[in-house]
Formats: structure tokens, sequence, C-alpha cells
């Protein structure tokens, strides 16, 4: 058997396969003819290909079939169309027109037997289910209990109460609902329920992944979680406790992904706000303490002034921070002309980037800045690094992220729209392979610089381009150094730190690691070796 | 992953479905979902535009699932299918191919049997054994074959493993004959 990995032709020829590889014309024609002639060669590439293909596919997880999902849930029969929609649209208008009507169990509205007319007559075929129910309450408490405890609720039906709690499992799936009275809702299917009033939560085990509320607002689409719904005449709101759903709206605009401790409004006009939550899903870490230790990296939180008569108009409210801070950079830190308009708030000190600061600009005394321009915090000061040698800076920002050693940028880790990362021209190596905090784009990683037995002078910039919700991760590298790696071969990389953490802390950032490990296979450390001195810290 | 259930009968699902109940159509998808998404992967570049056709490739066979012939062979009706979108896109995107695109189309027509008796040959029982496979993979290994699920270029990671860009592909190709017959044994994968 030919012993391809040594073949030159099979070696290009997988090099033009996967990457795109530039060959000359005579050398493509040569491959070409060779492929055509030689059956081992065609054999051996098609099975390398095929393999790639599905190494590929199986490391990217679980596909979520959302559009499929959407499809298979949408309640409508393969071969009719808006069944569903007209089932929305019959309890939209009953919502306006009856409003102030209290339901109560076992009384039915004529839109749940609408409902249930109309799913009985589409549904013929799943008889024998409707038969069993959907179904089963396990519990009901309270005014208007029907006595029945063991109550089956069919496809279609409506179940409503005035007050108290009911429990329910739904049978094929195994979603759990916890319903508090008021309670007025439609069991559309096994895995689909319509809200119209009252508090629900839902535990949703693995098979039930996929199940919907609909309110009459949004739709909520259960991705392995549990969350709780509330819907009343005015609108809906959504808490998610655990795991993620998607949102999706009444309209063709698609899915929007809310992550545990996410909680949202939805008013009967379709808008949506975000009263608290975690976007990205990843643990939030405090802000620097006030306390500054002669031992601190020190900085200071620049932003723009809210008051616009500050501001250089032209010059400053089209850049954002990141621009408005690039002269500083390119003097290697030296002219901080540009930062006159800026306004700053308390001296905090440095305690490592990792995670996400949902209210760092507060926390750290900056409350009249101009959010939508967005913060900086600028560290600097000498330091002196664990053990002599090189090293590199790893890590990615939403938004800024760059390091200078004495005066020069060493690392950029910024999200694409930031200018340090499209203005600087800094090196900058992108390794989507390890996986970073909220992007596919993956850790970046900068270029090594020495760092002997004296100190260097390190500048850190860290910040937000508008509004809140910054996360970020810095982790350094010795060159030599052996690191433990995650299971996918990512080095567990120490944080960059020039002061151990506090046990409150170690206890967030252990919180973040389980995070990564858990949800995006990535990872990082924690050492008291790898912690950098501070000789002056600013 | 799919299960590995050797008495997994697509045409039972398929009439349930056909007679109304379309949930169990995720039972299809669960069993076969890998094989598309592997099979799109295989000759699409981006991972993304390879997710979004294998979905379109499950819902285009969920509202034709009536027009299968119940007795033949689901697999191959599903791939032609997955075959069909793929088609679709590479005309849609032909537009904007450059030479080394066209290179590619070239060698995916030239290799067009190979590719399918390929596919064919990674059952969906072996296939199931994939990521465990991976697992005993050695670590410098794993990270490359890791490596490649993000587009990480080549050059990116013979650069950042100190080798030469010929090596990766070996090493790959090493790894990839272990893995296939680690699915097909069961044996501990050999060291790469």
């Amino acid at each position: 058997m030919n012993n391809f990995e040594k073949d030159q032709d099979f070696l290009d020829l997988l090099s033009a396969w996967h990457e795109n590889k530039n060959l000359t014309p005579a050398r493509r024609k040569s491959l070409l003819a060779r492929l055509m002639n030689d059956p081992g060669l065609r054999q051996e590439l098609a099975r390398e290909i095929e393999m790639a293909g599905l190494t590929r596919a199986a490391q990217a997880g679980e596909h979520r079939w959302l559009e499929l999902e959407e499809i298979l849930q949408s309640g409508i029969p393969q071969n009719s169309s808006g069944f569903e929609n007209s089932i929305m649209e019959k309890l939209k208008s009953s919502s306006q027109k009856s409003s102030k009507k209290v339901f109560s169990f076992p009384q039915l509205s004529w839109i749940g037997l609408a409902a249930s007319f109309i799913f009985i007559f589409s549904h013929f075929s799943n008889e024998q289910q409707d038969k069993q129910g959907v179904a089963e309450i396990i519990r009901l408490e309270g005014k208007k209990n029907s006595g029945n405890i063991k109550r089956i609720l069919a496809k279609g039906e409506e179940f409503s109460f005035e007050q108290g709690l009911v429990e329910m499992a739904f049978r094929e799936s195994g979603v759990h609902l916890v319903g508090t009275g008021p309670l007025q809702m439609t069991l559309v299917g096994n895995d689909r329920v319509f809200l119209k009033k009252g508090e629900i939560k839902l535990v949703v085990p693995p098979q039930g992944i996929g199940f919907v509320v609909d309110t009459m607002e949004r739709k909520f689409v259960d991705l392995g979680t549990s969350f709780v719904v509330q819907a009343n005449t005015q609108g809906s709101k959504v808490l998610v406790l655990d795991g993620e759903i998607a949102v999706g709206a009444r309209n063709s605009r698609p899915s929007q992904l809310m992550r545990k401790g996410s909680m949202a409004d939805f008013d009967r006009g379709s808008k949506m706000k975000l009263r608290s939550g975690i976007p990205s899903g990843v643990p939030e870490i405090s802000v620097p303490p006030r306390v500054l230790r002669p031992a601190s990296l020190t900085g200071n939180i620049l932003g723009f002034p809210k008051d616009p008569s500050k501001l250089d108009r032209n010059k400053d409210f089209n850049h954002g921070i990141s621009r408005q801070l690039l002269p500083l950079v390119q003097t290697g830190f030296e002219r901080e002309d540009c930062l006159q308009n800026l306004i700053s708030g308390r001296p905090i000190s440095f305690n490592g980037i990792a995670g996400t600061y949902n209210r760092f600009p507060e926390a750290a005394s900056l409350r009249t800045y101009d959010s939508k321009l967005g913060w900086l915090a600028w560290y600097k000061g000498k330091i002196k690094a664990p053990q002599p040698g090189r090293y590199r800076f790893w890590g990615y920002a939403d938004n800024h992220l760059l390091v200078a050693v004495n005066g020069k940028p060493v690392f950029e880790g910024s999200r694409y729209d930031s200018a340090f990362r499209n203005e600087l021209n800094i090196f900058r190596n992108n390794h989507p392979s390890f996986p970073c905090l909220n992007a596919r784009a993956g850790f970046a990683r900068g270029e090594w610089f020495e760092a002997e037995e004296s100190t260097v002078r390190v500048d850190l910039l860290f910040g937000e381009s508008s509004q809140n919700h910054t996360s970020g991760i810095l982790l350094i590298e010795r060159e030599g150094e052996a690191y433990e790696k995650t299971y996918w071969g990512q080095p567990k990389w120490p944080l960059f730190l020039t002061e151990f953490p506090e046990e409150k802390q170690v206890a967030e950032l252990d919180a973040l690691r389980i995070h990564m490990e858990e949800n995006i296979q990535g990872s990082f450390s924690i050492s008291r070796d790898a912690l950098w001195q501070v000789s002056s810290g600013s | 992953m799919p299960s590995s259930s050797t008495n997994f009968n697509p045409d039972e699902i398929v009439r349930d479905v056909v007679g109304g109940n379309k949930d169990r159509f995720r039972l299809l998808v669960k069993e076969y979902g890998l094989l598309v998404r592997g099979y799109l992967s295989a000759r699409v570049y981006h991972l993304e535009d390879a997710e979004d056709l294998a979905q379109e490739t499950f819902v285009v066979t969920f509202s034709k699932l009536s027009s299968y012939e119940l007795g033949t062979n689901f697999r191959a009706w599903l791939l032609s299918i997955a075959k069909f979108q793929l088609s679709n896109h590479w005309r849609k995107t032909k537009g904007r191919a450059n030479t080394m695109d066209k290179f590619r189309h070239d060698i995916a027509d030239a290799i067009q049997p190979e590719m399918m008796k390929a596919s064919n040959e990674l059952e969906k029982e072996r296939i199931a054994k994939l990521l465990a496979c991976i697992s005993k993979l050695p670590d410098r290994t794993r990270h490359l074959i890791r490596a490649g699920l993000d587009g990480v270029r080549v050059e990116t990671l013979a650069e950042e493993m100190k080798v030469k860009p010929n090596a990766i592909y070996q090493i790959r190709h090493r790894a990839h004959i272990a893995l296939r017959k680690c699915m097909e044994t069961n044996e501990p994968t050999p060291a790469t």
C-alpha cells in the first residue's frame, strides 16, 4: 500500500482542499491528472476528507436545529398552513376583548374550545396520545380546586384557576411545570404551552429540550434549562434560572439567546427590555477593591463627560474611547494630551482581567460618564517577573484589551470593532481553537517579550466601547514552562496577576473556571508562582 | 450523538411521522444528524455553512418525507438530499469562487464516487464511537484535530507546534487512520 503521508501530491491536494493553498496552473493540472489515473490516491484522499469532516462535526458539539425545531413544534400539520397562526389570532383577539375577565377552572373559554376542536380534528392520528393526555397534574392547591389530583390534561385543553398553585408533568418530554394562580394557559401540545396570564416555572430535562412557552409577545424556546415566565394584560417577562433559552419574536426576526441570570420584559408593542442579565453567560466578577496597597498595580478609569459642552463635538463624539486613547499608545504612553477632555473615577487596583464586569464604571466611581462612548481602565506601574525569561500574553476582551511593556504594545486582544485592533497594527495571532469567553473568535496571543531580573514598566488598557456587559480574560505564558492542559489540549496558563486574589475573588474565579471548563472547554489557572511583583504602582 | 442501536428502523419512524406524529422526526435527526453534518463538513470550508446546510437538509427531508419509498435505503435517500443542498450551495457561491475554489470543485468531481464510498463506510454505529476514540489520542494530536474545528490555518498551527505545514497534514492523516481503526475495532488508538 502506498505511503500517502509522504506523497507530496497527496499533501498538496489536502492543502488545496482544506486551506485553498495557492498552486500554479501547471501544478493543479498535474495533480488532477494524477488523481484521474490513480484510484489509490482517490480513495485515500476521499477517506481523509470524509474523516476530517466527521471529526469537525463531532467536535463542534450537538447542533441546535432551531429552524427545524420551529417547524416541528409549530403545530402546523404538514399539509396545512396557518393552523398555529389561527389559534394565536383567536387567543389574541380573545385577550383584547376580555382582558378583565377572570377564567376559572374547569370553565373553558370559547378559545379553548375552539383550540381543542381544531386540535382534535387536525390531529386525529394522535387519538391514543390524546386519550392519555399530554400532561398530568401532580398537585393542585388553592381556590377552585377541582379535587381531581390526578387529572389528565389533553392536547389543546385550556387550564385556568384563580388562586393557588399547580404542579404538573408533561408525559413525553418530562417537563415539570409549576404554576401560580391566577393562571390561564392552553396546553398546545406535548411540548408547547400558551401562557395567557399568570406565572409558570419550568424545569426542562434533556429530553424536553425545545419545549416552547408562547405568550402574546414572544415565543420562549427552551434549550436545556429552568426558567420562569409571567404574563398579564400588559406584557410578559422571563427570568432564566439555569441554562439558556431562545426568545423569538412574533415576526421573522431571528431568535435571541438569553442565558442564566438574564431577565427581560416584553410589552405589547413587542419591545424587549433586558432588566438584568449576563448576556455572555460568563460569571460576573467583582470590580477591583477600593483598598490600594503598596504592592498594588494601580489604575484609573476614564470616560467622556456626559456634559457635551465639555467635549469637542467633532473630535470626540465620533471617536469613542479607544480611538481617543490611540495617541497615548502611539507615544509609548508618554503624551497624555488626549486625556484632557476625559473624566476619571477613583484610583483602582489591578486584580486581573477575568470574567464579566457589568458594573465596572459605577463601582469605580465613574458615575457621570457618557456610557454611549465607553470607558477604559488604564493600569500602569513597574513590575518584576516571577522568574527571568520570555513571556507572552493570551486573552480576549469584549471590547478593548491592550498591554504594553516598556511603552511598546506586546498584546492586543480586543474585539473586532476596537480602534486598538484596527488602527495600531500590533502583532496578534488568533487561536480560534482555544475557546474564549463569549465568542468563537478564540484567544489571541501577543509576541514574546523579555523580562529579566530588573523591573519592566507595564501599561494595561481594558474597557468597553459602549454601555456595559464587559468581559475579558488575560493570561500569561512563560516560554519553556510546562502547563497542565485541558481535555482539548489547551494549556491552563495562569491569570496575569500582581497580587494573589482574596478568598472571595478566588471563589469567583473558581466559578469562572468551572464555567469555562463545563461550557466552552477552556480553562486557566491561578498560581502564586506566576505572580508579578509590583515595585511601583503608578 | 447518534444512538448506537442496531435495531433502529428508520422506515418505522418515517411511517409514524408521515402518519402525523411529527415529534418522532427528532429520532431521525438524532440518529443521522452527525452523519449529515460530517458529510457536509467534509465538503464545505466553513463549519457554519455546513451546519446551515445540514439543517436545510433535515427541513427538506421533513417536508418530502411522504415521498420516501419505504423499504428502500433511508440513509442513501437522506444523503442524496444533503448532496442536492450542497450542489445548490456550490451553485449559489460559484459566482464568488476563485481559481482555487474551482480547483476544489474539480477535486470533488474527480473523487465523487470514492467520497460516497468513504461516507458509506462510516456506519452510524462506528460514528458513535468517534468522540471516545478522539479522547484516546495523544495530547498533541488531539489538539491538532481540535484546531481543525475552528478553521485555524495550518501555517498558524505549524508555527505554534514548531513543525512544517506538511507535517500537520501528515499527523492529521495518521490520526484519522488511527481513528478509523479505533472506530472499527473499538481498540485504543495507537500513538500518533
